[in-house]
């Protein structure tokens, strides 16, 4: 289907597009797992922002 | 998905800075734009409604989410119909990945985005539209007007495009009827604009507080011709802090200098003088309040109607990127010509998706804390529950804030969802703390109560005086530290929990609404908007089914018939 949406041939759809779509992925999911992971979950007690207090809406 | 990762594998609902979704929101006055604040979501809150109703918020979250980038990626690629597909596919990476899309999204504010990304397809559906002049061109136009305008700044944005666009090549009765279709589709939020119960006038503190913010030593305006520059520090990524700012700005002007230079990159981009009109006044918009003299005579008229909507000034060059993203993608156009690589263009897919990666390598990162999404406590469930089944009168927040963070929630601060979840007036402090600046929100419903919320003193005489300004119940987030300071003697929890505790304050006396010929005229003004976007859809499908056409790829879509036709 994509093929015949964007007029390219099947290989050239295969190479172009479906290749670094799966490279993507797989970069996609290595870098941000690892990322968010890195910083997941609410900071706990006096780290926690919550705590603040005067909370802004955002600092220039 | 790299940027939108986040939201896409974890459970729950985004809920940070101005990305708020709940299960199920209400329908209330502020819905159509008439509840005591300017009507700034609208008619935005009126299809997050409808998408919640259908799917839930959850799911609408996502798909909301991921529809803004992909029309932009997609609409974007699409404007080059005849460039090499390196530079096609770079320019689609650029419209996705940006310092205009990480920064905003890192602020919450998919909305923008969403009209951001329709103006990638308006552009040249109003091309289309003056060429072929025929019933679903022009149903196309008001398509793309309408999702570019679920908030006024994206409805404002769109008109331009519009107005731009038949200024530039089509000065006649159809260029005119496609202005007016434009105008039309604003009514759902200019008309409560006028009719609304919030103060006509906006703080001119806010000027200063929300004008663009020089994101290096460079200076305001290399950070805007970067498509950078939000007046908000935090939502920068600390990539965007140093050189690279320069480095963007520089490889945008390289970019449009080679698009004046080069007669081959002018006919690639038939649009070329309409996205250099609209990059123009984009970066005026987004820079002039950075201006001393001008940031001053815009804070003199405040009292304007619609002028407040110039005040967050960076968002304006979203009209810069068409012509920024365009002329630098075709930079890439001359080698990516004369080098072939056979049957592996994968090569130039990489190449081409990696540069903008390159220039904001933390950006999937940053925009991480926003877009991780939250579970609420049972607690908002219970409170719905009895209010709904409770007497009457508007809830009020406590302690007094506008935006808050909570414990259950992300590290970053986020709007009240209150209103969002209960279907009652919610009475909350509307004043912005932008580091060391206040500014005033404009609710009269907020200032007339403010005296007593701020004080957080609920003794009867605050509750009657509360219950004659019509709030029959205060609402306390427990795990606000101001909590411990609220006196509520007398007042007893009747729903919620250890994260959020609603107290009755009994039933409150009536207060005048915005009027019932108010809200006449503006359901009036979006049952005509309705109507006319119904009657667009039916003309563009029609004009589908009746078309027996080649195949369509984006050459013959975008370009052929098209932009030759001018």
């Amino acid at each position: 289907m994509l093929s015949f949406l964007s007029g390219l041939s099947l290989p050239a759809v295969i190479t172009g597009f479906a290749v670094p779509a799966v490279v993507g992925v797989i970069v996609a999911t290595v870098t941000n797992v690892a990322l968010v992971n890195s910083t997941t979950g609410a900071p706990s007690g006096d780290d926690n922002p919550a705590n603040q207090a005067i909370i802004v809406y955002g600092a220039r | 998905m790299l940027l939108l990762w986040p939201s896409l594998v974890g459970g729950g609902y985004p809920l940070a800075r101005d990305l708020v979704f709940t299960p199920r929101p209400p329908f209330t006055l502020d819905t159509l734009g008439l509840g005591a604040e300017p009507p700034r979501a609208v008619p935005l809150d009126a299809i997050v409604w409808l998408g919640s109703w259908l799917v839930g918020g959850a799911v609408l979250a996502r798909v909301a989410l991921l529809t803004a980038l992909l029309l932009a990626g997609w609409g974007a690629h699409r404007v080059l119909p005849s460039a090499p597909l390196a530079s096609r596919l770079l320019l689609g990476g650029l419209a996705v990945w940006n310092p205009f899309t990480v920064e905003r999204l890192a602020l919450g504010q998919w909305a923008l985005l969403l009209g951001y990304a329709a103006l990638w397809w308006l552009l040249p559906a109003v091309v289309a539209a003056l060429v072929r002049r025929d019933a679903p061109a022009l149903g196309r136009v008001a398509l793309w007007t309408a999702l570019a305008s679920v908030t006024p700044t994206g409805g404002v944005a769109a008109v331009l495009v519009v107005l731009v666009t038949v200024l530039v090549r089509g000065r006649d009765r159809c260029g005119a009827a496609l202005v007016a279709l434009a105008l039309v589709i604003q009514l759902p939020w200019i008309l409560p604009g006028l009719l609304g119960a919030s103060a006509q006038r906006a703080d001119p503190d806010g000027i200063a507080a929300f004008a663009a913010r020089a994101e290096s030593g460079a200076g305001v305006f290399v950070s805007l011709l970067g498509l950078g520059g939000i007046w908000d520090g935090s939502s920068v990524p600390a990539s965007r802090e140093g050189a690279v700012t320069v480095v963007t700005a520089v490889l945008l002007v390289g970019g449009f200098v080679a698009l004046a230079a080069r007669s081959r990159s002018r006919r690639e981009l038939a649009v070329w003088r309409e996205v250099l009109v609209l990059g123009a006044i984009g970066l005026a918009m987004a820079g002039g309040t950075s201006v001393p003299v001008l940031g001053d005579g815009l804070a003199a008229m405040m009292d304007l109607p619609g002028v407040a909507l110039l005040r967050d000034a960076q968002k304006w060059v979203l009209l810069l990127a068409p012509l920024a993203f365009t002329a630098t993608a075709m930079l890439l156009s001359p080698l990516a010509r004369q080098v072939r690589l056979g049957v592996w263009p994968a090569v130039w897919v990489l190449s081409a998706m990696c540069l903008p990666f390159l220039l904001i390598p933390d950006g999937a990162h940053h925009v991480s804390s926003t877009l991780r999404p939250v579970r609420y406590p049972p607690d908002f469930a219970d409170i719905r529950r009895t209010l709904d089944g409770g007497h009457d009168g508007a809830v009020l927040v406590l302690p007094w804030r506008s935006y808050r963070v909570f414990t259950w929630g992300n590290a970053t601060s986020v709007y009240d969802p209150a209103s969002r979840w209960f279907d009652r007036e919610i009475v909350r402090d509307d004043t912005l703390r932008v580091g060391d600046l206040t500014v005033s929100g404009e609710s009269r419903r907020a200032r007339a109560v403010s005296s007593v919320a701020r004080s957080g003193v609920l003794d009867p005489d605050a509750v009657k005086e509360l219950r004659s300004a019509g709030i029959g119940w205060a609402l306390v987030y427990v795990d606000d530290p101001a909590s411990d300071d609220l006196e509520l003697a007398g007042l007893r929890p009747v729903a919620g929990g250890r994260d959020v505790l609603l107290y009755s304050l009994g039933e409150a006396d009536a207060v005048d609404g915005p009027g019932a010929a108010a809200v006449g005229v503006v359901v009036a003004g979006d049952g005509i908007v309705v109507l006319l976007l119904m009657a667009s859809l039916g003309a563009v499908l029609t004009g589908r089914r009746r078309v027996i056409a080649p195949p369509m790829t984006p050459r013959t879509c975008y370009s052929d018939d098209v932009f030759k036709g001018e």
